[in-house]
């Protein structure tokens, strides 16, 4: 269906401007094998050299972001000036698929996750600060029932509390990002964080060691 | 053409509950995104929707106290390649909680099967963006059917609202308010008519807003929105950034006297934007909002 095709190109000229200068640069080649008429052709060539396309673009990349910047702000600060490149990997691997907040949260999380492995991505606070956003949005947004299929079976521990381990100070690191300020130079140590949502709003609080023995006897 | 004249109502967004509980009386009726309040994880999800919990109390409040409107922006009714039934029925489910008036959408698409992997059915792609789709007889074929679907599923009112878009398209058969024009009396659906749109478009495109409201036929009109925008790239942007925009007061003005049977106006702001308006300035755009309605309606 040649109306398919052209959406389909529209749509990839809006969230690529690699994608339109290749179809300005050789037309024939992208539009080849497609199913498109004389006229879809002289429309999308038309809507590729429109300056109103720049537009379209920035929106797209603006809407991009949101969901980002709302479910895990505290990661997209610590990245500062890595941001720009490290987005522009993302959605050149990852085509908007589901823009809402949670699965956009997952699938970022999850490239960044296999960034820091393959060790394009070197931070000291990274890993446990986008933990602890990632379980913050999870418990935002999942149901009990959701949580208990999606989360790690733990016998006797609530499936809206969850216990994070981080590598610094939980309270000094998290402290300083919520002002939007570089965390100081912080000890490497060992730290657990537990986050509860059973009363709705999450409470958070830096267990201490014997509740953390508590914990580990009780295999949790 | 649905009963009751609602009045002025408010597009919903998560900054606004204290202002609805205390502004009670600046409002008749409520908007609302649907798909702001669910997490869909998407086509091939066992438990695809879930109702966010905390929200929908709150807004179970609100509902037994004021009428409430739906507002989807996920039908994607202009896709070629995608009609999302399971979404339908998820805002048929919606409108079984909360018994909206009506039902609105985006006359556009934003929503398409991704072929660049054959291998993975049905993965889509999403333009983050409305896209215009092309004013041609065969669109209008594609969503005529759509519509039908929609409102026989749903059981209410439908309305498509009128797009902006800031690249033209070139070469379209049919010029856009004989485009609504036709689409009303071919699939039965009212005209949602955005006023920024319309202005954006007018200040983008230099498209004419009186020989627009001349050639539409008013009387597919039920609702009409207000907002706001600003600047991006050289082009004005339906950003619904703050205030509405002044020329948009005139405009409502134009078409509350020729519109016979217009039932809601509603403004709409984002909730980055709030800084700009604050609990006095959305008081004060629903409140000029209100005064022009009691004049004209």
């Amino acid at each position: 269906m040649a109306l398919d095709a052209y959406q389909e190109i529209f749509c990839r000229m809006v969230a690529s401007t690699g994608y339109r200068a290749s179809l300005l640069d050789n037309p024939d080649h992208i539009f080849q094998n497609r199913e498109l008429s004389a006229r879809e052709r002289r429309r999308l060539l038309a809507l590729a050299n429109h300056p109103g396309m720049r537009v379209n673009t920035a929106i797209h990349r603006a809407n991009r972001l949101t969901p980002l910047n709302q479910t895990i702000p505290f990661t997209c600060f610590l990245l500062g000036d890595r941001l720009g490149p490290i987005l522009d990997r993302y959605w050149a691997a990852n085509p908007a698929e589901n823009l809402q907040l949670p699965a956009e949260c997952a699938r970022f999380a999850d490239f960044l996750v296999q960034e820091m492995l393959a060790g394009q991505l070197v931070d000291p606070y990274l890993e446990e600060v986008l933990a602890f956003e990632r379980a913050c949005t999870e418990l935002r947004f999942f149901s009990e029932e959701e949580l208990r299929s999606t989360t790690k079976s733990r016998e006797g521990m609530p499936v809206q509390v969850r216990i994070l381990r981080f590598r610094h100070d939980p309270e000094q690191l998290l402290d300083a990002l919520s002002k939007l300020e570089p965390p100081p130079e912080l000890e490497e140590r060992e730290f657990y964080l537990a986050i509860d949502t059973r009363s709705g709003d999450p409470i958070f609080r830096v267990l201490d060691q014997q509740a953390v023995a508590a914990l580990t006897a009780h295999g949790l | 053409m649905p009963g009751t004249k609602l009045g002025i109502g408010l597009l919903f967004n998560p900054v606004l509950p204290e202002f609805l509980d205390t502004h009670a009386d600046s409002f008749d009726y409520l908007e609302l995104i649907p798909d702001r309040e669910w997490a869909d994880r998407g086509v091939h999800s066992t438990t695809r929707y879930s109702p966010l919990a905390k929200s929908f109390e709150f807004l179970h409040r609100i509902r037994e106290q004021k009428p409430m409107l739906c507002h989807s922006i996920g039908l994607s009714i202009g896709s070629a390649g995608i009609f999302d039934t399971e979404h339908v029925e998820q805002i048929r489910w919606m409108h079984e909680q909360f018994d909206f008036a009506w039902h609105s959408d985006h006359l556009s698409f934003s929503r398409l099967p991704d072929t660049s992997v054959p291998a993975i059915g049905g993965r889509e792609m999403h333009t983050a963006i409305s896209l215009p789709v092309p004013y041609d007889q065969e669109v209008l074929e594609l969503i005529t059917g759509r519509v039908r679907y929609i409102e026989a599923v749903i059981g209410c009112r439908f309305l498509l609202e009128n797009n902006v878009y800031y690249a033209e398209t070139p070469e379209q058969e049919i010029a856009e308010p004989e485009f609504l024009n036709r689409l009303s009396r071919d699939s039965g659906c009212g005209i949602l008519l955005d006023l920024h749109n319309l202005y954006v478009n007018t200040r983008n495109h230099g498209v004419s807003s009186e020989v627009f409201l001349r050639d539409l036929d008013l009387r597919n009109v039920v609702e009409i929105h207000l907002a706001g925008g600003d600047d991006l790239l050289g082009f004005y942007t339906d950003s619904h950034a703050g205030p509405v925009a002044p020329p948009v007061w005139d405009l409502l003005k134009e078409t509350l006297q020729a519109a016979p049977w217009i039932r809601g106006v509603t403004f709409e702001f984002h909730e980055s934007s709030y800084p700009l308006l604050k609990v006095d300035g959305i008081r004060a755009e629903l409140d000029r909002a209100r005064r022009i309605w009691e004049q004209y309606c």
